[in-house]
């Protein structure tokens, strides 16, 4: 294997020098935001219009999300036109307890709809000249009307509000870093300056106030150009940013249960954690880009103590088939540019090199490879011919799969693992505790929500820009409150006149045929 | 002192006089002196050696004019024989008048003087050729060889002898002729637009020029040539180096070769050609086509393919995987990795790893071994014979 690698300078060039803010790189993270957020945009009313107002035919997941990435794709190709543009996080809706990836094909042998009540996260992202927003926002089926009939309420609700407050409170930190002297006295426990633990206990604390949990997996961190957290494999030089792992979380439960942590042996072990804990130090500095992720489920239907964990999808479920049960095949794939391998088929090789010209360094699906990828009109033509085309880039896929030149991104459902039954006698084997059996055989937790965003610290006019997300949620209410004066303290300093600026990008109108502009 | 000529073992006050001598003829020939490792001469010796040198010089001045003197002397000589010849040549008519014989003895005599003057003229022959200059020589040469000039018109056959009479209605026919008999080939003959000039240029160098055609043999008239011609096989145009395409390029019009667009470059192209004769061409008709273009060791042709050259042929042959160019994104990814693919084995769990291995394996030999004994076990012994 031949490692591939880059010269000192032009690591200098490309990990530092482009990263420095200035006018053009802030208009090209401004027009990538007005893109993500048209898109989410588009997506919200074509559900209104679907499910709410009852105005037009349902659609499927699949197709929803084909229209999407198209809109994406063409309002890309009509701005920088000499820069390279991508999406770089496929159009996928979330539904429940599923937490991420969950983007179906055309060809997928069930076709998915949505119904009353379920708690949809909508995720996309798109880059321009690497210099990328994301963007997530949690949204739920109301009965058909033109509005809610009342807010939503429960766990669902909880989640929901706790997620809001929680990327608020992140925001408020992220612009108080350029002004670390207006920082609450109670929050200077954690240093004078805003780090990555102060974050981290913010958004642990108002989650826990709303008998929440934030879920493994989420994240808090700097984006620079071109690495933006796509690609989960890679261990990234100069990583800066938070993670919840569910090792922490155990942690947490041994100490409240009164046991030694030492003693006990933990089911989560330390290898998960990739980034130490000593990483979170790091402190947040003007002029940098931060994408928050979080997501947050409320644990309302659960009375006992466990650990909110994830557990990966796949077609296969084993002997104990159940008929209902979700299975799905993964449908988003990144290139894993560390790896290297002749491949034997041709159509392999083709589907390759077709990737590495379009998709290089982000996710991509099968779809966006075929040639009638974008649509133009959204007419069932244009879709039968993707669907079409597909399967011939499946073809080529199971090598290149195989080789690990490109990875699968794993779609995940919510599972809470009560800790009793780690505990439990019968799940104690000799070989350990057999951890995916455990949490294959617990309950899924479908109140959840995500949002992400991606806030850019401007160092030129000290200003937050806040590039995607500024969608408020969901009408719904909850019983908890939030009584806490620091945090409430933080809060006050987006508001007020001498506290955070921060500025939004908005959306562009979006007529039915997709004229942009 | 720090001033001094170590050739000629002098020493000077100052730098000024010292530059001044290595400037004079004295010190140049000590120089040279010095370098036949000869020791040097002062400088009074030198002036008296430079004054007797001068006077040498006189004396060939004075040898010129002694010479001058000796060639009036012998013309003087010769118009006192001549003026006596003549008067006795009157005489000896008068004396025929008189006898009406020739004595032999005047015959004689006449003999002598006849010998008198060719010996005058061979002196003045002796004298004249050296004054004679290379230009006027080849005056000389090519008035005598005008003299030999045989016209070879361009329906003559340029080897037969004009005694086979080898004449011909057309230029074609002839060519014809040469090839079929003598094997000329005339070669382009595509692009070849004067035909009678290329016969007539031949001609006249073996009709005028009595020059092989091939070498660079060069006959005393007509037939030498032809006969050498034809017994070396040279009856050929050579057509392999740019000097000998140039010769006869003035006949041909390659235009129609080669695109319009590509008409600069071939001017080039034949310049480069000059100084690297050596490239490799892997196609016939490559020399015709004109549009070629050098670039280092490789040749472009119109058509786009690339020629290389011979001698680099081993790089050639290689097959390489083609290089993986990075875009700017592949770039960046990649230079942020940190990811270590080459995993280092623990020594000490791949020891333990081996021992569980073994363990495992005697283990289900014991088990084997149990079992196959216990299918085995006969309690009673039973004679497989008496069944």
């Amino acid at each position: 294997m031949n490692q591939l690698a880059i010269r000192q300078e032009d690591a200098n060039i490309l990990l530092h020098q482009k990263n420095i803010l200035d006018e053009q790189v802030i208009d090209k993270y401004r027009t990538a935001g007005t893109i993500t957020e048209t898109g989410l945009n588009y997506a919200i009313d074509l559900i209104n219009q679907i499910y709410h107002f009852k105005s037009r035919q349902p659609l499927s997941v699949s197709q929803l999300c084909l229209m999407i990435d198209s809109l994406l794709v063409n309002m890309l190709s009509k701005v920088y036109l000499k820069c390279e543009k991508s999406i770089t996080n496929p159009t996928s809706f979330n539904v429940n307890e599923v937490v991420s990836n969950f983007s179906p094909e055309l060809d997928d042998s069930n076709e998915y709809f949505f119904k009353e009540g379920d708690i949809i996260t909508i995720n996309l992202g798109v880059q321009i000249d690497g210099y990328n927003s994301n963007v997530s926002h949690t949204i739920c089926i109301y009965p058909p009307g033109d509005k809610p009939i009342g807010p939503l309420l429960g766990g669902k609700a909880d989640s929901i509000i706790a997620n809001y407050l929680c990327t608020k409170i992140v925001i408020a930190l992220l612009g108080l870093s350029m002004t670390p002297e207006k920082l609450p006295l109670e929050a200077r426990k954690f240093g004078n300056v805003v780090n990555g633990s102060m974050i981290k206990h913010y958004v642990n604390y108002i989650a826990e106030q709303f008998n929440c949990r934030v879920i493994p997996g989420s994240e808090i961190r700097q984006i620079r150009r071109f690495l933006s957290g796509q690609n989960e494999l890679l261990e990234e030089k100069g990583y800066k940013g938070i993670k919840w792992y569910e090792s922490d979380e155990e942690i947490n439960i041994i100490n409240k249960l009164g046991g030694e942590t030492n003693s006990i042996t933990k089911i989560f072990g330390e290898d998960t954690v990739k980034h130490q804990k000593g990483d979170e130090e790091f402190i947040i500095k003007s002029g940098e880009i931060y994408q928050i992720n979080l997501k947050v489920a409320s644990i309302n239907d659960f009375n006992e103590i466990g650990i909110i964990t994830t557990e990966t999808i796949n077609e296969y479920t084993g002997v104990n088939n159940k008929v209902n049960e979700f299975k799905m095949k993964p449908t988003i794939f990144i290139r894993d540019f560390i790896m290297n391998y002749k491949l034997k088929l041709k159509a392999s090789r083709n589907l390759i090199s077709k990737i590495d010209k379009k998709y290089s360094v982000y996710p991509f699906k099968l779809n966006y490879l075929t040639s009638s990828f974008p649509m133009k009109n959204n007419s069932l033509q244009e879709m039968n011919e993707i669907k079409s085309q597909i399967l011939d880039n499946k073809l080529g896929l199971n090598e290149i799969l195989n080789h690990n030149l490109v990875n699968a991104k794993p779609i995940q459902v919510i599972k809470f693992l009560p800790y009793k039954s780690v505990l439990d006698n019968h799940s104690v084997t000799s070989m350990g505790v057999n951890v995916d059996k455990l949490i294959k055989n617990s309950n899924v937790i479908t109140d959840k929500s995500i949002e992400s965003t991606t806030v850019l610290i401007n160092n030129l006019n000290n200003e937050l820009i806040q590039l995607s997300n500024n969608f408020e949620p969901v009408y719904c209410q909850s019983q908890f409150k939030l009584v806490d004066p620091t945090v409430e303290q933080l809060f006050n300093s987006l508001n007020g006149k001498f506290g955070v600026k921060v500025k939004k990008v908005n959306a562009l109108p979006i007529k039915e045929q997709m004229d942009l502009d | 002192m720090a001033f001094t000529c170590n050739s000629c073992g002098l020493a000077f006050p100052d730098a000024a006089n010292q530059r001044e001598h290595m400037k004079s003829d004295w010190h140049r020939y000590n120089l040279k002196r010095r370098v036949a490792q000869l020791p040097p001469i002062d400088e009074d010796s030198f002036v008296s050696k430079v004054a007797s040198l001068k006077i040498e010089g006189d004396e060939k001045t004075s040898k010129k004019d002694e010479k001058r003197r000796q060639k009036e002397a012998i013309l003087e000589q010769k118009r006192k024989i001549l003026e006596t010849a003549r008067k006795a040549m009157q005489q000896r008519k008068d004396d025929e008048i008189m006898k009406g014989t020739l004595d032999e003895t005047i015959d004689s005599g006449d003999l002598e003087f006849q010998k008198e003057v060719e010996k005058a003229q061979q002196a003045e022959q002796v004298n004249e050729p050296p004054q004679l200059t290379p230009e006027q020589q080849q005056e000389l040469l090519i008035q005598e060889k005008l003299k030999n000039k045989v016209d070879l018109p361009e329906t003559t056959c340029l080897f037969c002898s004009h005694k086979e009479n080898a004449d011909f209605p057309t230029v074609d026919d002839n060519i014809l002729h040469m090839f079929s008999k003598h094997g000329l080939y005339v070669p382009e003959q595509k692009y070849l637009v004067n035909k009678t000039g290329l016969v007539k240029y031949l001609g006249e160098k073996i009709g005028f020029g009595n020059v092989c055609l091939c070498c660079n043999y060069q006959g005393k008239n007509i037939e030498a040539v032809r006969e050498h011609m034809k017994i070396k096989r040279h009856m050929r145009i050579p057509y392999e180096s740019e000097d000998e395409k140039l010769e006869i390029s003035e006949f041909y019009d390659f235009t129609t070769s080669y695109d319009a667009n590509e008409d600069d470059e071939e001017g080039e192209w034949e310049d480069i050609e000059g100084e690297d004769g050596e490239v490799d061409e892997d196609e016939d008709d490559i020399p015709s086509d004109g549009a070629i273009i050098q670039n280092g060791h490789e040749l472009i042709l119109p058509s786009g393919r690339v020629l290389g050259h011979r001698s680099l042929q081993r790089y050639y042959r290689q097959n390489l995987p083609p290089e993986r160019e990075l875009t700017e994104a592949q770039g960046t990814v990649i230079a942020a990795e940190n990811r270590n693919l080459l995993t280092v084995r623990d020594k000490k769990a791949h020891e333990q790893q081996k021992r569980d291995w073994k363990s495992e394996i005697r283990r289900a030999k014991y088990y084997d071994k149990k079992f196959s004994k216990n299918m085995n076990n006969q309690e009673h012994y039973r004679d497989q014979l008496l069944q």
